[in-house]
């Protein structure tokens, strides 16, 4: 499991619980599009950016600079040389 | 699309095609006993039927929304159900800055900064309470029919962003205007306009500064409350939208004639001296707005005295009512904004209250007013 390392949250756990699951299921959405970012940049880009600011409400920091990196890189036309690591980090929520 | 019946508390809709953050701002909403979520959209087009049927007390946007965008789904929710909405936006200082500017010109009342992974300082709870305050203040906004999306509706409005259209190729709005109240006298000598603004505060600024010439003698110094990260974005919207240049104050840069200078979020921005040298000052440890607008305009008393205007324009609290008495006190004239045309009649009303304003305006007759006082009329 992905461990809680970014936003700290006083929360009540069942909310807690069901924003993980939110994201889940957010992950499992916006993935494929993702995983072929060429084929819709534009979808892409909307993808990333919509992830860097749900994972960093889950507490998942790391996912949330990737997936900024990655929005910044679409945005300029630049190598998504981030790309990799964040499918793969999304991928431990939505394999 | 979803809703909820509920008729005691403050009725929030809340607008974004994430799941997660539609679930963390309903939480963050409901933690408070006051305010409750009356319904979730998922686009543009859902939040537009939503808030018709549900009337809320106010409404927290994304702009960044499939279907229909959150600017267009402003224009036209403004159009058909004038409700407040507090639009919240990702990555400020990057290209949404302009967005979110473009959606307090569409008849947004408020910005809040999106937090996201360069955001460090701030938890999740601290930002949950953000939500909620901003929401109890946006919720109080008196809201009108916004003309842009009057327009759209009609088939008339152009289409692309006005903020495209640079000022400078139409003519400052110069032809004579009537003067509420006994005839001014020019004065002379005015060397600073200094205004204060906070909630309903950029569109204020719009109407009072497109009406400037790019030639006035006066430099114009501006003090805006808001979010961290959007100032940049305000004097780049409002530089588009008005004949004088629009900048960010730095640091022991002068002021100039003819140039509008804003304040930079995070400092109090002062008058250093008679060069019209500005300064960032810290801020106090218990000031809720930075920058102040207080710290300004008395510095603006301090220096300048008699040869200063001030004005205080719409905003929630009471910053900017001591600073503008000071001013009055050294021989400024001053000015707020009257009671009908501002959002949120707060700090003009605390000025009001402190005598510290020579005249009450409409937002339409500020300008007319500036002008005819420094001979331009």
């Amino acid at each position: 499991m992905v461990g809680v390392q970014g936003a700290r949250s006083a929360l009540p756990e069942d909310v807690q619980r069901s924003l993980r699951a939110a994201f889940a299921s957010e992950v499992a959405a916006r993935l494929p599009q993702l995983r072929a970012p060429l084929e819709d940049r534009t979808a892409a880009l909307h993808h990333a950016h919509t992830l860097a600011s749900s994972a960093w409400v889950v507490g998942e920091h790391r996912i949330s600079t990737l997936a900024r990196a990655v929005e910044e890189q679409l945005e300029q036309g630049a190598p998504t040389d981030d790309l990799e690591e964040l499918v793969a980090a999304l991928e431990a929520f939505a394999p | 699309m979803t809703a909820t019946v509920s008729t005691d508390l403050t009725r929030i809709v809340v607008v974004d095609d994430s799941p997660v953050q539609r679930r963390f701002l309903r939480a963050a909403v409901e933690a408070a006993t006051d305010l409750t979520v009356v319904g979730e959209a998922r686009n543009g087009k859902e939040a537009v039927a939503l808030v018709a049927r549900l009337r809320p007390a106010a409404v927290l946007m994304d702009l960044d929304l499939p279907v229909m965008s959150g600017i267009e789904a402003i224009e036209r929710i403004m159009a058909a159900s004038p409700t407040p909405i507090l639009v919240y936006s990702a990555h400020v200082g990057g290209p949404e800055s302009a967005n979110a500017l473009e959606a307090l010109a569409a008849g947004a009342v408020d910005v809040l900064a999106k937090p996201g992974p360069e955001d460090t300082s701030i938890t999740l709870d601290e930002y949950a309470d953000q939500v909620r305050r901003r929401l109890r203040v946006a919720a109080r906004v008196r809201v009108i029919t916004h003309p842009r999306g009057k327009l759209r509706s009609r088939g008339l409005h152009p289409g692309a962003a006005p903020a495209l259209v640079r000022a400078t190729d139409v003519p400052a709005q110069l032809a004579p205007v009537e003067i509420p109240g006994e005839p001014l006298e020019a004065r002379e000598g005015v060397r600073v306009i200094a205004i204060g603004a906070s909630t309903g505060g950029p569109q204020a600024l719009h109407t009072v500064l497109r009406a400037l010439p790019a030639d006035l003698e006066q430099a114009v110094l501006v003090v805006q409350h808001m979010a961290d990260g959007f100032i940049p974005g305000l004097a780049s919207w409002l530089d588009h939208l008005v004949a004088m240049p629009v900048v960010v104050a730095e640091s022991g840069m002068r002021l100039r004639p003819g140039t509008v200078t804003i304040a930079p979020s995070g400092c109090n921005l002062v008058l250093a001296d008679s060069t019209l040298r500005v300064r960032c000052e810290p801020p106090l440890p218990s000031q809720f707005h930075v920058p102040g607008i207080d710290a300004c305009f008395e510095s603006v008393a301090q220096v300048l005295g008699p040869d200063a205007v001030g004005v205080l324009l719409t905003g929630m609290g009471r910053d900017g009512a001591v600073g503008l008495k000071a001013m009055r006190d050294r021989g400024a004239a001053t000015f707020g904004q009257d009671e009908a045309t501002s959002a949120v009649y707060g700090m003009p009303q605390a000025a009001f209250a402190l005598d510290a304003v020579d005249r009450q305006l409409a937002v339409d007759d500020v300008a007319g007013t500036l002008l005819a006082l420094v001979g331009r009329r």
